[in-house]
């Protein structure tokens, strides 16, 4: 590991592409995974459901604005430019949290995985050697922490269900699965990020951390947990920008009403 | 207090500014205010320059911009200072333990349980009824803060503020 990494890093710092590279993969995951949960708002099945995933949405959106000022900060711009103006190939969030939400039970299984993701992700961070990552990780798992137990009561509910509901689950799990392998990585910069320890695991070991913590929630049920061949090469992969029209077709509503009259102020 | 050993540093002006902040209140729980909430973090004052660092309660509540605006407003009008600034810190994460004895006994006559952050198997105390009897009812509420229980007892549902203090999660 190489001396910790300087909070106020300048374009010239030998880690600042890698650096940035990697918080925009942050930054766009939570962006994406926001506005997919806001998608449910007045449409999700039940009252609760409403308000749990606006309160996700909302918390998520939150951390994607947090993300992108620390971007700003560094001298990438505007942070509403940063999140509503980068063209597709610049993005760098994972396919997995761009795929559109498909039914109910293909939004339980993909929400519950992600949010485990980032719950390791964030434990992860805590141990990064670029400060503002370590200082926020705390903050960040402490809210997790509802995401996680509240998706995974209803994982468990699903995985006792029967019926159509499990029918609907058991084809969700193929589904989710499919799309699982660009969560993992860690774009181009992977060993520079790892050896510098702005990112303390390597893609490999943030699977495996993640593969055991679900392998206990699992343990219970005749529910496998997905294997990811973390290694393969990807035809289609966000980390690299390599993104599918799911995200084109995200953007093009996301940006709709800014784009009517772009000098306009909210 | 936390205000760091400076020469020119104002301590009774920086005492005026924390004391002033009582006068804040929460936008969206107007019965407690921001220092009630353990919001307020850092007060330096150097040459009538305030410098407020607080903690956000959680990172995408959306009444920060705005709780921000209102202590900027309050902190400009106390005598002697000249100039604010106001911040949000990442330096310590807010979490529910920081709400005073004050903050704790002002939600509950507003209806907001305060559950003990130390204690991960507690269940808050109804605030109506008094009773430790109650079910979740939501994790979430009206605010990111807020989640939902119903009193087994008295038959209401309840509001409790989110025990944010790490743990570790267990499964199984």
């Amino acid at each position: 590991m190489t001396d910790a990494f300087p909070n106020q890093a300048t374009k010239d710092h030998p880690l600042y592409e890698a650096l940035v590279d990697f918080l925009f993969q942050l930054a766009d995951d939570e962006l994406c995974v926001g506005h997919r949960n806001a998608e449910w708002l007045g449409l999700a099945p039940a009252i609760e459901e409403d308000v749990a995933f606006a309160s996700i949405a909302q918390e998520e959106l939150g951390h994607a604005t947090h993300l992108y000022q620390l971007l700003c900060s560094l001298g990438e711009g505007p942070e509403d430019d940063l999140a509503f103006k980068r063209p597709q190939g610049e993005r760098r969030n994972a396919i997995f949290t761009e795929v559109a939400n498909g039914d109910w039970a293909q939004t339980i299984v993909r929400q519950y995985y992600f949010n485990v993701f980032e719950e390791i992700r964030w434990e992860t961070l805590s141990r990064s050697t670029y400060q503002p990552l370590a200082d926020i990780s705390q903050k960040m798992m402490a809210e997790e922490y509802y995401h996680v137990l509240h998706l995974e009561t209803r994982f468990r509910q699903f995985a006792k269900s029967s019926g159509e509901a499990l029918a609907r689950f058991n084809h969700a799990l193929v589904t989710v699965q499919s799309s699982l392998p660009d969560l993992f990585h860690l774009g181009i910069h992977e060993s520079t990020l790892v050896e510098s320890g702005i990112c303390p695991r390597t893609s490999a070991e943030l699977y495996e951390a993640w593969r055991e913590r679900l392998a206990n929630v699992m343990a219970s049920s005749a529910i496998s947990v997905p294997e990811v061949d973390v290694g393969s090469q990807l035809v289609w992969n966000g980390r690299i920008g390599r993104h599918t029209n799911d995200l084109h077709a995200m953007l093009e509503t996301m940006n709709e009403v800014a784009r009517l009259e772009e000098a306009s102020r909210w | 207090m936390n205000s760091p050993a400076q020469p020119d540093h104002d301590v009774a002006l920086c005492h005026a500014v924390w004391h002033a902040l009582h006068d804040v209140p929460d936008p969206e729980i107007p019965a407690v205010s921001l220092v009630d909430l353990g919001m307020l973090h850092r007060v330096t004052v150097t040459a009538g320059h305030a410098s407020v660092e607080l903690l956000p309660t959680f990172v995408g509540c959306p009444a920060l911009d705005f709780i921000k605006a209102n202590v900027t407003k309050r902190v400009l009008d106390v005598e002697d200072v000249t100039s604010a600034s106001v911040t949000y810190s990442t330096e310590a994460p807010w979490s529910s333990e920081r709400i005073t004895d004050d903050g704790i006994k002002k939600l509950r006559q507003y209806g907001i349980a305060h559950v003990n952050a130390a204690d991960d198997t507690d269940m808050p105390a109804c605030p109506y009824c008094g009773r430790h009897d109650a079910h979740i009812e939501n994790l979430f509420g009206p605010t990111p803060c807020r989640m939902v229980y119903y009193c087994n007892a008295c038959r209401q549902p309840f509001e409790a503020m989110k025990r944010t203090k790490r743990r570790n999660i267990t499964h199984g």
